[in-house]
Parts: structure tokens; C-alpha cells; sequence
């Protein structure tokens, strides 16, 4: 035992401690967080004054509202764009990871050149989360590859002229091709919307807010939000999204007002997660010196993040089911395009059958029962992502 | 060691003065380990100076004006009974009571020339150089590695890693433990390892003063002896604060003792302070004497 090795990290010049830098950029995440917050507050008045007042749609509508809605939407891209930058920022600016990992915009860039967008965006997540995750998931990747290989095996083995046909008036002819496309854009965007500001929600009201009553009034009113009949949300989607943001029946408008419908639930399951990792690992972080961001960020995300990642699956397959906000903001039910842009319109799964089902002949009958077996084929597989996920990140303190 | 650490003196014993100072005495001189150095007054370096020190939680004071100073690179041992208000001194020194909304303190601590509870001290700086290990050992459910190199990463640590988290392993006394699996969960590590862990972890970020609020109490006898020598090797760099509740463990780790007490409203006060042989063989006030053979809870 002896003390000069130990002179080589006594010395101060090895130390960067920073702290200025690291206060800021914690100041920065709580700032999105809090907007996370703000944003469930907001809804949550926005949803009290569209189902109350009758005049919801008028003050929604004016002129001045929607160019209003225009600069937040750019906010929020300048936001994002932020996010990013920080993130490249914490890590000393030179390793870029996450999302923006070489190897997951290569896939990006490549799946996209085939212009589907959306199985671009599905590759790119993929990829991102194997590259991610493996260490604290261990076989995370392979169970992602292994899913890949299934669905492709499965898709070589179906009669792929009825995952690839587009609707038709002769049930010979008819496909799910549009529909199954639409749900998974929309799910992908939704996911993107609503994860990290359910997420940041629920950091804020965990880690961050004052106990006090207007705390616990949010608290309350996001639990109450999570049993609100999904058609109100379809209502408010409809002022909101459709006519006050201009975004018509677009991908887009579908998959905001799904993201409104989950983000309770996600915000609430996340919350668990949170209160699940034991104090002491705060103060163990403390103790050595951290910011409460670096708190936050390293020793209790980590460790809430399968918490939250699996409450998140759970609730987009609440939202895949759900036909009723989707009908009420206008998703159509006879489509023979792709959405390839997010303010195309579109249709989903459950609108599809629904449409099947009120035929009269009887072919479309069973090609509405295909359809019911896909989408629970798309459910299991997101509900066994989900069991697979609690289990691999599950920590016995 | 012939003396279980958790053996302790027989509460019948006979109340008289005479007998009392002698078991005091006696129980100092059974303990191999302890240190012999006998300090009448503090001619080391002082590293804490505590002046006044007062904490509230709310409207309760749980310490009244504590003022004593924390010697240098020596043991100082914490004792007192359940609820005098150990851990709340304890936790002013890394200024960890700010996470408790409604805790306040007063007074000062000097630390290096400045005031520890003053505004301008920054507690996340202070806190790296002021390190702690808890009561439960707490490693973070990372890699044995990964749970060393958390705090100098944090702290924007620019040297050798690996090679500093070997140093902090090796002084911890875990490294030929662990050295084949630094890949390994903490988890899986026993709790005595948990905490040598904890500490190599504190050590890491290399602190000054390092705090430890009962490390051993979570442990088995010889984990203890080992967490015990650790101590003793670890004051030759660092000044170490201990809250202890076992008499035998402050006897053989500590050079200085402070003894506090609560009386009747729960507030805590300092007894005593003075190198430990003196409190345990020739203590100036009745109370501890009666704590240190055993006749207070
Ligand atoms: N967070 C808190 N809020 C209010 N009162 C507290 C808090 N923490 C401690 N106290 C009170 O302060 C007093 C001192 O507590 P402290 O934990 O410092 O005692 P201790 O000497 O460490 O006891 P033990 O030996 O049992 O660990 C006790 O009366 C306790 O009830
Ligand atoms: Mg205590």
C-alpha cells in the first residue's frame, strides 16, 4: 500500500472538473423537461376548453393562432435540433453516438435511398437501439435480429400479394399494404413524439418538482388523463392538430393526437420506473461529486430505462388498436397510395377492417379476419418486446 | 484480534467510580490495534474547523454549537447514542443535507480556507473532495470497473483510467479480489466487498477527507477487521471522519473521538472531543464515561 502511484491522479491537471459547463447543460435538459411538463399542462387546459366550451373550434381556428402554431412547430424542431447538440456536446464533441451513430445513419441513409421512408425509419431505430443498448441489455441485438429474420421469414411464407396489394373493390384484389404502412408511421412518429416528452415529463415531476399541491394537482390530472375516453382525444386532435395547425388528415395529425393519448401513461409508467431505483443510488452519485442532471442522467436513467422503455411498447400498443381518434380526424378508409410524406393522408389497421367488416360480401369477410390476425400478430410482437425487455433490464437491488 | 468487534461490556457491571475508570481503561489497552499515540492537544494539522455548527430540520434543532477541530490524515471516530444527531454532523461536512428540503445550518466549518456552509461554496466541487461511504453498501448496478470509474468520469477525470481504477481498487484492498473480473456486476460481489468497492469508488475521485457513516455495520466480524485496517491504512493520506457505534472499532481506529449526546428535546451536543485514549481511559465528563462502559442505550 503506498501513496506516490496515487500522485499521478492527485495531480490537478488531469481533472477538468467543469462546473460551470456541467451545470449548464443540466440547466438546459431540465429546461426541455420542464417543457415536457408544460406541454402535458397545456394539454391537459387544452382538453378541459375543447370538451367544455362549444366555441373551442372558433378560438382554435383564428388566423393568428395558426401562425402561432407555425413558430412553435419550428421551436420545436430548433429544440430537437438542440437536444441533439448537447448530447454531441456532453460527450466532448468528438464521439458521436445514439441515434446519430455512423453505423445507424448508414443504414438510415441506405434503406432510405429506396425512398420507404418508413421502413427507413424503422431500420434506422432498429439499428440504433442494437448499436445502443447491448451492454446493459446483453442480448438485446440479437433478439432485435432474430425478430428481423422472423418477420422476413414469415413475409416470404404469406401470400404476400395481401401484404403488398393496396385496397380494391374485388376482395380478390385486396390488400393491407396501405394500412399496415400507415400504422407503422404513424406508431414510429407517435413513439418519437411521445417517449421523450413522456419521459422528460416524468424525470421533471420525479426528480425535479417541489412536492407541494400544484405538484400533486399535475400529478393527479395526468393519472386522470389516462382514462379519458380515447375519442376526446380524437376531438381534440381534430381543433388542434387538423384544422388550428392546418396539418388536414395528414400522417402527422394522426400521430400527434396518438402521442397526446399515450404520453399519460407513458409519463406515469416512467414515473414508477423512476421511484423504483433506490435513493441511495442518488446519493451514492452525490457523494462523488455529481450535478443533479449527472444524477439524473447516470445514475437513475440508466437504471429506470427499461422501466420506461417497456411502459412506452405497452402503451403504443394501447394506441395500435385505436380506431376512434383516427376516424374522428378523418383517416381515410379507401386508400391506393403510400404516405410518403408525413402530411400525406392515410389509413390504419383497425380503420381497414372496420371498412371490411361493413361490407356485404362475403370474401371481404375473411380478408377483414386476415387483417384481425395481423394486427395481433403486430400486438404480440410488440407485448413480447415489451416482457423481453423487463426481463433483460430488471435489476435486483 | 482477541476481542470480537461486536462483544461488548456487560451492562450489570458495578456502578462505583473507581471501577468504571478502569473498565474504560481496561477496554483500551485489551484492543491490539489501537493506536498509542497519546495528543493532548491538537498539534496536528487541523483539516475541518467546526465553529458553532448548529442543524436544523425544520423547527428541530438536532445539533446545538458544535465546535471542535477534525485533525489531519489521523481516524476521527463519531460516537454517541442512537438519534444524538451523528449522521446529521456528519452529513454537513459534504454539505449532503442540502438534498433535504427543509434541513438548515449554522455556524461554520473551515475547510482550506474557506467556509463550508457559506454561500459562495459550491457543493457539487466540495463534494468531490469531500468523499462518503454509506451505512448499506451501495454500488451502482454497474460493472465493477464501471462503478469506479463513475466518479472520475463525472468529474471529467482526463489521465489513465484504467490504471486509476486499478490504484483506487489496489488501496481499497479489493484488487486481488476482483482483478480478473472487473467486468463483472457489482451485484455480485459480497456485501463486505460491496463496501471495500465503495470506498475504492470514494477513493477514486481522490477526495481529501473521506466520511464513513457506520461502513462496517452491514458486515460480518471479518469483514469488519478488514474494513477496519483499511481505515487505518487509508488515514496515512486522507483524514478519515467514522461514525461508529461499536466502542472496540473506535478504540482501534480512531486517534481523536468526539461523543455526543441528545438530551431530553432530541438535541444533540458534543460531550467531548480529544484523542481517543484520553476519552476512553481518562474521560472529564461522567456522561461518557457511562456511554463508553456501556451504560447508556
Ligand atoms: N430528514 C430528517 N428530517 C427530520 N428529522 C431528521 C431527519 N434526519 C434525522 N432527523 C432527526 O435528527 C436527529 C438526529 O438524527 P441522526 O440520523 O443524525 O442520528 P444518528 O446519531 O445518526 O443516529 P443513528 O445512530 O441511529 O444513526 C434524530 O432525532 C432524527 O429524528
Ligand atoms: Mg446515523
Amino acid at each position: 500500500m503506498s501513496g506516490p502511484e496515487l500522485a499521478l491522479a492527485r495531480d490537478e491537471a488531469v481533472w477538468h472538473p467543469r462546473l460551470r459547463a456541467r451545470k449548464i447543460t443540466g440547466a438546459v435538459f431540465v429546461g426541455l423537461c420542464v417543457c415536457s411538463v408544460v406541454l402535458g399542462v397545456a394539454m391537459l387546459a387544452a382538453l378541459v376548453i375543447d370538451v367544455s366550451l362549444d366555441g373551442a373550434a372558433r378560438l382554435f381556428s383564428a388566423p393568428e393562432f395558426s401562425l402561432s402554431a407555425r413558430y412553435s412547430g419550428y421551436a420545436l424542431a430548433v429544440i430537437i435540433v438542440l437536444v441533439v447538440l448537447f448530447r454531441v456536446l456532453e460527450r466532448r464533441g468528438i464521439r458521436i453516438d445514439g441515434a446519430l451513430h455512423p453505423a445507424g445513419l448508414g443504414a438510415l441513409t441506405t434503406v432510405g435511398l429506396s425512398r420507404h421512408l418508413p421502413f427507413a425509419l424503422a431500420w434506422w431505430m432498429a439499428t440504433t437501439i442494437a448499436l445502443r443498448i447491448p451492454r446493459a441489455l446483453g442480448r438485446l441485438p440479437w433478439i432485435v435480429l432474430a425478430m428481423l429474420l422472423l418477420t422476413w421469414a414469415v413475409y416470404l411464407f404469406l401470400d404476400q400479394a395481401f401484404l403488398t396489394s393496396f385496397a380494391s373493390r374485388i376482395p380478390g384484389r385486396a390488400g393491407i399494404y396501405a394500412p399496415l404502412i400507415g400504422t407503422l408511421y404513424m406508431m414510429v412518429i407517435t413513439a418519437a413524439v411521445a417517449f421523450p416528452l413522456g419521459v422528460g415529463a416524468a424525470i421533471y415531476l420525479e426528480e425535479y418538482a417541489r412536492q407541494n399541491w400544484f405538484a400533486k394537482m399535475i400529478q393527479i390530472n395526468i393519472a386522470n388523463l389516462a382514462g379519458v375516453p380515447s375519442i376526446v382525444y380524437g376531438l381534440l386532435g381534430l381543433q388542434l392538430f387538423v384544422r388550428a395547425m392546418e396539418l388536414d388528415r395528414s400522417v402527422l395529425a394522426g400521430a400527434l393526437t396518438m402521442a397526446l393519448l399515450v404520453m399519460p401513461i407513458i409519463i406515469v409508467s416512467s414515473q414508477e420506473a423512476l421511484r423504483a431505483v433506490p435513493p441511495s443510488m442518488r446519493e451514492g452519485a452525490y457523494a462523488l461529486g455529481a450535478t443533479r442532471w449527472q444524477v439524473v442522467w447516470s445514475s437513475v436513467l440508466p437504471f429506470a430505462f427499461g422501466g420506461t422503455l417497456t411502459g412506452t411498447i405497452l402503451a403504443l400498443s394501447r394506441a395500435i388498436g385505436e380506431t376512434a381518434p383516427i376516424l374522428v380526424i378523418g383517416g381515410l378508409t379507401f386508400i391506393a397510395f403510400l404516405p410518403t410524406s408525413p402530411t400525406d393522408s392515410f389509413t390504419i389497421l383497425p380503420i381497414q377492417i372496420f371498412n371490411w367488416v361493413s361490407r356485404p360480401q362475403e370474401d371481404f369477410q375473411l380478408i377483414a379476419a386476415a387483417g384481425i390476425i395481423l394486427l395481433l400478430l403486430v400486438l404480440l410482437l410488440m407485448n413480447s418486446a415489451a416482457i423481453i425487455l423487463r426481463q433483460r433490464t430488471r435489476v435486483r437491488w | 484480534m482477541t476481542i470480537a468487534p461486536d462483544e461488548r461490556p456487560d451492562l450489570e457491571a458495578p456502578r462505583d467510580e473507581a471501577s468504571t475508570q478502569r473498565r474504560g481503561a481496561d477496554l483500551f489497552e485489551e484492543i491490539e490495534g489501537a493506536r498509542g499515540a497519546v495528543r493532548h492537544e491538537l498539534d496536528a494539522e487541523i483539516a475541518l474547523e467546526l465553529r458553532d455548527l448548529s442543524v436544523f430540520y425544520g423547527h428541530f434543532m438536532a445539533l446545538d454549537s458544535v465546535s471542535f477541530d477534525v485533525p489531519k490524515q489521523e481516524v476521527t471516530a463519531l460516537i454517541g447514542p442512537s438519534g444524538c444527531g451523528k449522521s446529521t454532523l456528519l452529513r454537513c461536512f459534504n454539505r449532503m443535507n442540502d438534498l433535504i428540503p427543509t434541513a438548515r445550518m449554522e455556524g461554520s466549518i473551515m475547510f482550506d480556507g474557506q467556509d463550508l456552509l457559506g454561500p459562495a461554496v459550491d457543493s457539487v466541487g466540495i463534494r468531490r473532495r469531500i468523499g462518503m461511504v454509506f451505512q448499506k453498501p451501495n454500488p451502482f448496478p454497474k460493472s465493477i470497473f464501471a462503478n469506479v470509474a463513475f466518479g472520475p468520469k463525472i468529474n471529467g477525470y482526463k489521465g489513465d483510467m484504467p490504471a486509476l481504477v486499478e490504484e483506487s481498487l489496489r488501496r481499497a484492498a479489493l484488487w486481488d479480489e476482483v482483478k480478473d473480473d472487473l467486468d463483472k456486476s457489482a451485484l455480485a460481489l459480497s456485501g463486505g466487498q460491496q463496501q471495500r468497492l465503495c470506498i475504492a469508488r470514494a477513493i477514486a475521485v481522490q477526495p481529501e477527507i473521506i466520511l464513513m457513516d457506520e461502513p462496517a455495520s452491514a458486515l460480518d466480524p471479518v469483514a469488519t477487521l478488514k474494513i477496519e485496517d483499511l481505515m487505518r491504512e487509508l488515514a496515512e493520506d486522507y483524514t478519515i471522519i467514522v461514525v461508529t457505534h461499536n466502542m472496540q472499532q473506535a478504540a482501534r481506529v480512531s486517534s481523536y473521538t468526539a461523543f455526543l449526546l441528545a438530551g431530553e428535546e432530541r438535541t444533540g451536543r458534543l460531550v467531548e472531543f480529544g484523542p481517543t485514549q484520553e476519552i476512553f481511559t481518562n474521560p472529564t465528563d461522567r456522561r461518557t464515561e457511562d456511554y463508553i462502559t456501556g451504560r447508556y442505550g
